[in-house]
């Protein structure tokens, strides 16, 4: 597994491959160009952004562009709509629909921008000005449309309803922020479309929502695209994403095209070797686990009496005068135990509780009611039982620019609990230090250095690093490896594995991604509105779901084999509703 | 759904929220209107007690120097001077509610009746400095954002940045010698010239003068008032400035005004539709702000130039020791800032959604 | 995390610095470098004007006032009561400020509250107005103006500061910390004191040109300095009655009020920019 991830970093980029020309999707060789990219280079200073970029979309195409951050894929946005900083200069062509964007005069361009191209963002909420009704925002662009303001109230409840929004006129009277992100998403993509545009653009319009929200704004804009017949350029790291709901696919590497074609396969059989090592570290939903995984350490070890951690009969309450009762629940009754050298995964929809129980475990939340039992011995509040639970379980935080102190230098941090413990020596620390690192598979020369210098891969290491320096047995990590590249996300997964052949940590990984616990958990555990809804061994409960949330994660999650369709349809929640 | 939680707060449902939260609103300006009050009582007593440390003998400079040691107490007794300081404060609080604020010790009128002539004064002179400020301030910023980038925009920073290094007292002080001394253009003693004169119908002397159809009277007051009030406004203006070209910047920022770009707006219509408003609400909140120093500007800038509001008013007050009339100003001045907070609080829960609806958890 | 170098780089802090460092220079040395006693009066050359103007005497360079001392020697007198008050005041309004600010900020619950009340309260009032009270009651004296400033100036600095403690409280790497074993002193000291640093010294900076301003109020209304001390509001003060026969005096006056003000928005609007995230993200992310 590894040395597909080292292939991808050292894969030298010098050749481009490109695979045939679909002839179906409703004769798509013959419908006229929207956009093409011929040759466009796009370089600020020296260092290039995007090299020799040749590019396509017909009438009704959707053109996926994927690859790791840092590849490019949202300058291609940009620069259709000039929207580029100062610095960056551009050679080649870009036309959209047959004139170069580049030589258009600025009023040409405009009038084309939110009418016969139109945009959808990546953060669906911070898009819509907070001060200005959903109406309001959205009858100014009709005005900029030409419909005049008697249709307008007409048609924009119209093109709401076109995207399964309940309760139009509703909804046109709020503000954005009192809606919620797949809401928003929905919204920005009635307004996109309610031009009829001919190109429509994505940029990592899912990437901030969640799974099963992710799953209905896919099922909005592919509708939507059924019916106008527009062409899309969607931009995603993603790839199976891509893999469904594009026809080509270009996967783009330090803003080089390295291989393009149709999307089933580009991504099932890819040719490049960057794109093999992509698909190579992308974990699957029905695949086996991880190599490193098996067998698992639990096998050798000798039945312990009791799990390291547990908690037993966890309640969550918080008082709100808004609800009845006075109270409102957000957890009842959860029992969870990790046992030692176990991966326990914990997965749900955002809001289900998952987060909270991390917390929990970890210390940084009480419970209502319930207790944690600590080699099973109830944990209670006095210093000494604090300080054998930071011993034995450590916290991973999931974003690694919040988790470490700007301030304080890689061997500073990670040694932090040796000063509390009394061990103020730097000589001892920065020792312990270079361990730590060693450990996680970081430089030594990185012992100086302050997190911002960091990518972000190296900082999730620090942020393990910091946490292993205690020689916790229990790791709780919440969210660690989603927002990583996929290439970062496979070292992050093997290294965890790593520990756990080495010194049996065992470990509790909250995600919403549940190829990555296929991969990672000997055990899942699911959970739904604040209960434990189905828990047993990973394969198992991924291949054979027994309650309806687990199917519904499932099915959200776009599934490995392409011939497969997804998404299934427009049945929404039930529980979207409008607030009141 | 996980959606909904979103917007009732992780807590749970939210129903029982009003439409745009209108209730909400009532209850947060009412909670606003109490805690005034207590603040107010608060700072009043808080002055009532400093006070009462003073060295000074408020008696002793009252009486004619062969007052006897008996008649002085009867005086203290009178004034109430000789009980505890609670017991003071709880009388003078009485006393307040009624209206009665005592007699100035060195007027020998009641005080009500002082504030009475001079509070007017200080209120024609706040009101044209903070409309004045405001739109120095607001032209300022807004320039110097459609200029930016460019050499104007360093001119307008730079000049800013001098002009709020100036307080406001000196900019009285600058535009006397300036303008009044050096180029003689501007009165700056008075409220007006000894010439001319106004009835007093409403106590406020432009609107008296516009009510006696005498527009010469009304334009000589105005040319009186033009520098203290420019130097009060250059007290606010560079401030503003600042915080509403900052605002612009930080809304240009926001993903909604790129967005609105992508949707075809020219940079006018984003401008105007989209910047605006949102900049406007933290200049606006700075101003509430700002309200104390304001006021606090007139102490200064009413003795430089001989008006006769309560800020002049307060400096002999202090000099003279002069305990009640102390007293009442100060609660004049408290209560003149609370209002101008809650002033301010009504106009940014009428421009900011947000404030009217989020909760505040 | 900040970049030293980079910030004693910026021409706004260079500038201010040096001013402030010049003024300060000046004050210390005020005692050799005044060519005259700033109280020694003599009747016979009163309200002369500056050498340069007719009738001007190279002995006194600025010229005398109404009683006949040299307005030079007094203006420099009066930088170093300037630069007392400002150090002082400054010193004692950031330390009451700062610790309120992280024990509101950081503790929270009940002392939060009390603590802001307190804030609300005092903000409430022209701080001006306020301060002379206290001068009233306190009587003259650059000490009681040091006083008053501060009762006064506190609150500027634990307004701002606790918002930002609170936000910085609500950071991962103080939970991490907490996770890690530290006491909450710790953890203050270690985790939240080094990130408002930037914040800290902009305000005290600021700090600095206000102390000196509210000075010179209080002494302009001639509230505060003894006799013999001379400060730039008694010298406006009393020049101002002469204004017309020689405004020498007071323009020198309010001019050095106002480099001494401009050096200090000089060095914390400096400070500020080169330390802000915020702004440094700005600038890098167009590179």
């Amino acid at each position: 597994m590894n040395s597909f991830v080292r292939r991808i970093e050292e894969t030298d980029v010098t050749e481009t491959v490109i695979g045939s020309r679909p002839q179906a999707d409703g004769g798509t060789a013959q419908a006229p160009m929207l956009f093409e990219a011929a040759d466009f280079s796009v370089r600020t200073g020296q260092t290039p952004i995007l090299e020799r970029v040749t590019l396509s979309i017909r009438k009704g195409e959707v053109l996926g562009i994927v690859g790791e951050s840092g590849a490019g894929k949202s300058t291609l946005g940009k620069c259709i709509a000039r929207a580029l900083p100062r610095q960056f200069t551009t050679a080649g062509r870009l036309d959209v629909f047959g004139e170069d964007i580049g030589q258009m005069p600025a009023s040409r361009h405009r009038a084309l921008m939110g009418d016969r191209i139109a945009f959808v963002p990546q953060e669906p909420t911070s898009a819509l000005n907070p001060v200005r009704r959903i109406g309001s925002l959205f009858g100014e662009h009709l005005t900029r449309l030409g419909v005049p303001k008697a249709e307008q109230q007409a048609r924009m409840v119209a093109a709401l309803s076109e995207v399964m929004l309940p309760d139009p006129e509703a909804v046109l009277n709020r503000y954005a922020f009192q809606l919620s992100g797949g809401m928003n998403q929905r919204i920005m993509i009635a307004m996109a479309f309610a031009s009829r545009p001919d190109l429509v653009i994505s940029d990592e319009a899912t990437t901030a929502l969640d799974m099963i929200t992710q799953e209905r704004t896919i099922v909005t804009l592919n509708d939507m695209r059924a019916r106008y017949g527009c062409g899309v350029l969607f931009i995603t790291h993603d790839l199976r994403l891509a893999g469904h709901f594009c026809d080509r696919v270009a996967v783009l590497r330090n803003g080089v095209v390295v291989e393009e074609g149709p999307a089933a396969q580009v991504l099932e059989a890819p040719q490049h070797p960057y794109s093999q090592g992509l698909k190579a570290a992308t974990p699957r939903l029905d695949g086996p686990p991880h190599p490193l995984a098996a067998p698992s350490p639990k096998l050798r070890i000798p039945a312990q009496p009791a799990p390291i951690m547990a908690a037993r009969g966890l309640a969550v309450r918080y008082g709100d005068p808004k609800s009845a009762g006075g109270q409102v629940e957000i957890m009842r009754d959860v029992d969870l135990q990790v046992e030692v050298a176990e991966f326990v995964g914990l997965i749900g929809r955002s809001g289900s509780g998952k987060s909270t129980i991390a917390r929990i475990l970890a210390g940084l939340q009480q419970p209502t009611e319930g207790d944690i039992l600590l080699d099973g011995r109830v944990l209670g509040n006095s210093a000494s039982d604090w300080q054998d639970r930071i011993a034995s379980a450590q916290m991973v935080f999931q974003d690694p620019s919040s988790a470490l102190n700007p301030r304080r230098r890689v061997w500073d941090i990670v040694t932090q609990a040796m000063v509390a413990r009394g061990e103020r020596l730097k000589s001892d620390r920065r020792r312990r230090a270079a361990e730590l690192l060693a450990d996680v598979g970081l430089d030594e020369r990185l012992l100086d250095a302050y997190p911002r210098q960091m990518s972000g891969g190296q900082r999730q290491r620090v942020n393990i690093a910091r946490a292993l320096c205690v020689m916790p047995r229990l790791l709780i990590a919440d969210e660690i490896v989603s927002g990583l590249d996929v290439s970062v996300q496979a070292q992050v997964i093997y290294l965890l594995l790593e520990l756990r052949q080495r010194h049996d940590i065992a470990l509790l990984m909250v995600s919403h991604d549940l190829s990555v616990l296929r991969q990672l958990c000997d055990r899942v555990v699911v959970m739904d509105q604040g209960a434990i809804v189905e828990a047993g061994p990973t394969q198992q409960v991924l291949d054979a779901p027994q309650h309806e949330a687990t199917r519904a994660l499932i099915a959200a999650a776009p599934p490995d084999d392409l011939s497969k369709t997804w998404p299934r349809g427009t049945e929404w929640d039930s529980n979207d509703k409008t607030p009141e | 759904m996980a959606e909904l939680g979103l917007i009732g707060g992780a807590k749970g449902r939210a129903g029982g929220l009003r439409r745009n939260g209108g209730a909400r609103t009532l209850k947060r300006l009412a909670r606003r209107f109490a805690t005034s009050i207590v603040t107010l009582l608060a700072i009043t007593l808080l002055v009532f007690v400093v006070l009462r440390t003073l060295p000074a003998d408020p008696v002793a400079m009252l009486m004619p120097g062969n007052a006897t040691e008996a008649d002085m107490e009867r005086v203290r007794a009178l004034l109430g001077l000789d009980r505890s300081v609670l017991a003071q404060y709880a009388i003078w609080l009485g006393d307040a509610l009624k209206g009665d604020f005592g007699r100035s010790i060195q007027h020998n009128t009641p005080v009500r009746v002082l504030i009475a002539d001079a509070l007017p004064v200080t209120l024609q002179i706040v009101t044209l400095s903070v409309g004045l400020g405001i739109f120095l301030g607001f032209s300022g910023g807004l320039l110097a954002f459609t200029w930016r980038g460019t050499p104007v925009e360093a001119g307008i920073e730079m000049g800013n940045g001098l002009a709020m290094a100036v307080p406001d007292f000196l900019w009285g002080i600058i535009l006397i010698l300036a303008v009044g001394v050096g180029l003689q253009w501007l009165p700056f003693i008075g409220l007006q010239s000894p010439s001319v004169t106004v009835p007093d119908i409403t106590g406020f002397v432009l609107i008296d003068a516009l009510l006696a159809g005498d527009p010469s009277a009304f334009l000589d007051v105005l040319r009186h008032l033009a520098l203290p009030v420019f130097a009060i406004a250059m007290g606010l203006a560079p401030t503003v400035m600042r915080v509403f070209r900052s605002g612009l910047m930080e809304a240009y920022t926001e993903d909604y005004i790129a967005s609105a770009r992508l949707r075809g707006q020219s940079e006018r219509q984003v401008l105007l539709r989209h910047g605006l408003k949102n900049a406007v609400i933290p200049t606006i909140t700075l101003i509430g702000v700002q309200a104390s120093m304001l006021f606090g500007g007139t102490l200064l800038i009413e003795t430089i130039f001989g008006l006769p509001g309560i800020g002049a008013m307060m400096v002999t007050a202090i000099g003279g020791h002069d305990l009640p009339a102390i007293q009442a100003l100060t609660f004049c001045y408290a209560v003149l800032v609370l209002a101008t907070t809650i002033a301010v609080d009504v106009i940014c829960l009428a421009l900011d959604p947000r404030l009217r609806i989020k909760d505040q958890s | 995390m900040t970049d030293w170098t980079e910030v004693l780089r910026d021409w706004r802090v260079g500038l201010g610095g040096l001013l402030l460092l010049v003024l300060m220079g000046v004050a210390l040395a005020a005692p050799w470098l005044a060519p005259h006693d700033p109280n020694a009066q003599d009747l016979l050359w009163v309200l002369l004007p500056p050498s340069w103007a007719p009738g001007g005497d190279p002995a006194y360079l600025l010229g005398t006032d109404t009683l006949g001392r040299d307005v030079l020697s007094r203006l420099i007198w009066a930088t170093r009561s300037a630069a007392y008050v400002a150090v002082l005041s400054t010193i004692g309004a950031a330390v009451l400020g700062i610790t309120l600010a992280l024990i509101a900020g950081y503790a929270g619950g009940v002392l939060d509250w009390i603590i802001m009340r307190a804030v609300e309260l005092l903000l409430s009032f022209p701080a001006v107005v306020f301060a002379l009270v206290l001068i009233a009651a306190l009587g003259p004296g650059l000490e009681n103006v040091i006083i008053a400033v501060i009762a006064v100036d506190w609150t500027r600095f634990a307004r701002v500061l606790r918002s930002e403690v609170r936000q910085i409280k609500g950071r991962d790497y103080v939970a991490a910390a907490r996770l890690m074993g530290a006491t909450p002193l710790q953890v203050v000291l270690q985790d939240v004191l080094p990130n408002i640093m930037p914040s800290i010294l902009m305000l005290v900076s600021l700090e600095m040109g206000g102390a000196v301003v509210a000075e010179t109020i209080i002494s302009f209304v001639s509230a505060s300095a003894e006799a013999d001390v001379p400060t730039w509001g008694v010298i406006i003060a009393d020049g101002l009655s002469d204004i017309y026969a020689t405004p020498a005096p007071v323009i020198a006056a309010v001019s050095s009020i106002v480099v001494f003000v401009l050096a200090t928005i000089l060095f914390s609007d400096g400070l500020r920019r080169r330390t802000d995230p915020r702004q440094i993200e700005r600038r890098g992310a167009a590179a």
